[in-house]
């Protein structure tokens, strides 16, 4: 029985080759990077709800909901806001995408401000900044793999069969083989990771409201912002609340799911799914860490509560926890592995060679993604703690991209000055401000990033009122008319 | 009203949503256990019943424009 929870994260694996075994073999970059924009309502949900909820949300980040309780919450308005960026964004993105055969965000940015270096910078910085995240994944699932084991297999090799594993779907498959995986790993994580956390709250803390009661009586601090042993401001609050509504579906791991949309309205049918789905994970989730907060290993081992509590229940659950965790930890990696790459080839590469063949550009792509495994399993080795600490910060750099892309999409007057200067400033100003930590950043409460957002704001308004929007841009404008007319005239 | 106007409505639905839910004063007047909704203390139904809203707003929306016929917007593929 002790074999169980490594078989069941083995026969998943074998399950992720197998359901993508006819999906195998690209023959355009376009295939690679967007699915030949193919995909539907279920394909776009799923691949968003999977590919956002990391599979370190069970160990690392536990320490949010087993640690302070309620302030985990703060995911739930930020989705709410996110998918409202993916629903206004979604049609221009999908119209100029189609269009002009634009394939990732970086290419995006490029094409409409006309500058390769919106592109360059726009595409780098989303490798640079999900470095962090794709290293604190293959760190997850080495941990998972040996916790599963009970710690009789290494953490390297767990990690060495999850590289194994994407870098073969990821790189002969492409964005195709990602999304048919993510809709079974993420019906798999809404299905099995709920009933799971359920069956845990009933098992151990005597229900929901039973959970309730004990918490109150024991730890009422739990329950309310900010939890137990620490005081932030009310800002700290907002702020969380706010970069992450900026920033998270400016990852262009989310992002390019716009590129493989078969329309805009499977773009928007899936803003209503996504939350939908993602709230009641959510919930469930903060609930059950909340109550885990009652055991003293993990309140004192918070990244080990979840896994602890299956085990307590069998190996049966722990094989299904370690399984499930996996599962949204796989699931994001691919997204990012296949999006990096993506980028690499097409914001780098093709900026740098321009006449880059179709055939070489996918070369590009897969051997990128053999990179960027090889480079992310020996950074994985390194401190969790230290890739915590740096995840958490990406969101402080991401957001810059934020106003780059909305004003870009919805602002004639944005230029690339404009655009280039209040992302660099931005940015430059944010990491300025974590680096110095000025005493007045504790006392309001409000994080770098948000000084650097409003900066980058500020300039890319500013300079837009410095140049007259060009011929290209009124083309954009009008093709967004003329996707009306093609309506209208079906109609 | 212009598919513009029914935009900006919808901007200022969400706008106030997240505001709702985490600007300071209002989000300080949620933060609060008592009194128990629905089973769970209020600042956790405060935030659960904003996303509910939140979600709602984009069943709304995209009835909206389905009437309106916005999510048949198309153009051709791309060349080469």
């Amino acid at each position: 029985m002790q074999a169980l929870p490594i078989l069941m994260i083995v026969v998943f694996f074998a399950l992720l080759i197998f359901i993508n075994r006819k999906q195998l073999g690209v023959s355009t970059f376009t295939e690679y990077a967007t699915a030949n924009r193919a995909i539907g309502t279920i394909g776009v949900t799923l691949a968003i709800f999977s590919t956002w909820y990391v599979g370190a949300m069970f160990t690392a980040w536990s320490g949010f909901a087993v640690g302070f309780g309620f302030i985990a919450f703060y995911v739930t308005p930020y989705a709410i806001f996110t998918i409202f960026t993916m629903y206004l964004c979604g049609p221009r993105t999908f119209i100029w995408g189609k269009k002009y055969g634009l394939d990732t965000q970086g290419d995006l940015c490029g094409f409409r401000y006309q500058s390769n270096a919106v592109r360059v910078i726009v595409g780098g910085l989303g490798v640079l900044w999900t470095i962090p995240w794709l290293l604190m994944e293959w760190a997850t699932q080495g941990y998972i793999f040996e916790y599963a084991s009970g710690g009789v297999l290494p953490a390297w090799l767990g990690m060495l069969i999850g590289v194994g594993v994407v870098l073969v779907y990821v790189s002969l498959g492409g964005m195709r083989t990602v999304i048919t995986a993510n809709i079974f790993q993420g019906a798999f994580m809404f299905i099995v990771g709920n009933l799971l956390m359920i069956y845990i709250v009933y098992k151990f803390f005597g229900g929901f409201g039973a959970g309730f009661d004990k918490i109150l009586q024991q730890y009422p601090a739990m329950l309310t912002y900010p939890g137990p042993g620490w005081n932030p401001a009310t800002p700290y609050w907002t702020s969380i609340v706010v970069s992450s509504s900026f920033g998270a579906f400016m990852w262009p791991w989310v992002y390019n799911k716009l590129f493989a949309a078969d329309s805009i309205r499977s773009i928007k049918k899936s803003a209503i799914a996504a939350p939908l789905l993602g709230m009641i994970f959510w919930a469930i989730f903060v609930f059950c860490g909340s109550f885990l907060h009652l055991f003293e290993l993990p309140r004192k081992n918070p990244q080990e509560a979840f896994l602890w509590i299956s085990a307590q229940a069998g190996w049966l659950p722990l094989g299904l926890m370690a399984t499930m965790i996996m599962a949204a930890s796989v699931a994001t990696v691919a997204g990012i592995v296949q999006a990096m790459s993506s980028a690499v080839s097409k914001d780098i590469a093709q900026v740098i060679k321009r006449d880059i063949s179709d055939k070489t550009a996918i070369q590009v792509a897969r051997w990128s993604v053999v990179g960027i495994c090889a480079l992310a399993i020996i950074g994985a080795l390194a401190s969790t703690g230290l890739l915590i600490f740096w995840a958490l910060f990406t969101y402080q750099g991401i957001i810059m991209i934020f106003p780059v892309v909305v004003f870009g999409l919805f602002w004639k007057r944005a230029n690339k000055y404009g655009a280039l200067t209040g992302m660099i400033a931005g940015t430059a100003l944010s990491m300025i401000l974590t680096l110095a930590n000025p005493p007045f950043l504790a006392a309001w409460g409000w994080t770098t990033g948000m000084y650097g957002l409003a900066l980058a704001f500020l300039i890319t308004w500013i300079f837009g009122f410095f140049k007259k929007p060009d011929a290209h841009v009124e083309k954009l404008w009008q093709d967004i008319e003329d996707a009306k007319k093609h309506r209208l005239a079906k109609a | 009203m212009s598919d513009k106007a029914l935009t900006w409505l919808f901007c200022l639905a969400f706008g106030v949503n997240i505001a709702l839910a985490s600007f300071p004063g209002v989000f300080d007047w949620s933060n609060t256990i008592k009194p128990w909704v629905l089973g769970m203390p209020f600042a956790a139904f405060w935030q659960l019943l904003l996303s509910t809203l939140g979600i709602a707003c984009f069943a709304v929306w995209y009835l909206v424009e389905d009437k309106r016929g916005s999510l048949e917007d198309d153009v051709p593929e791309a060349e080469g």
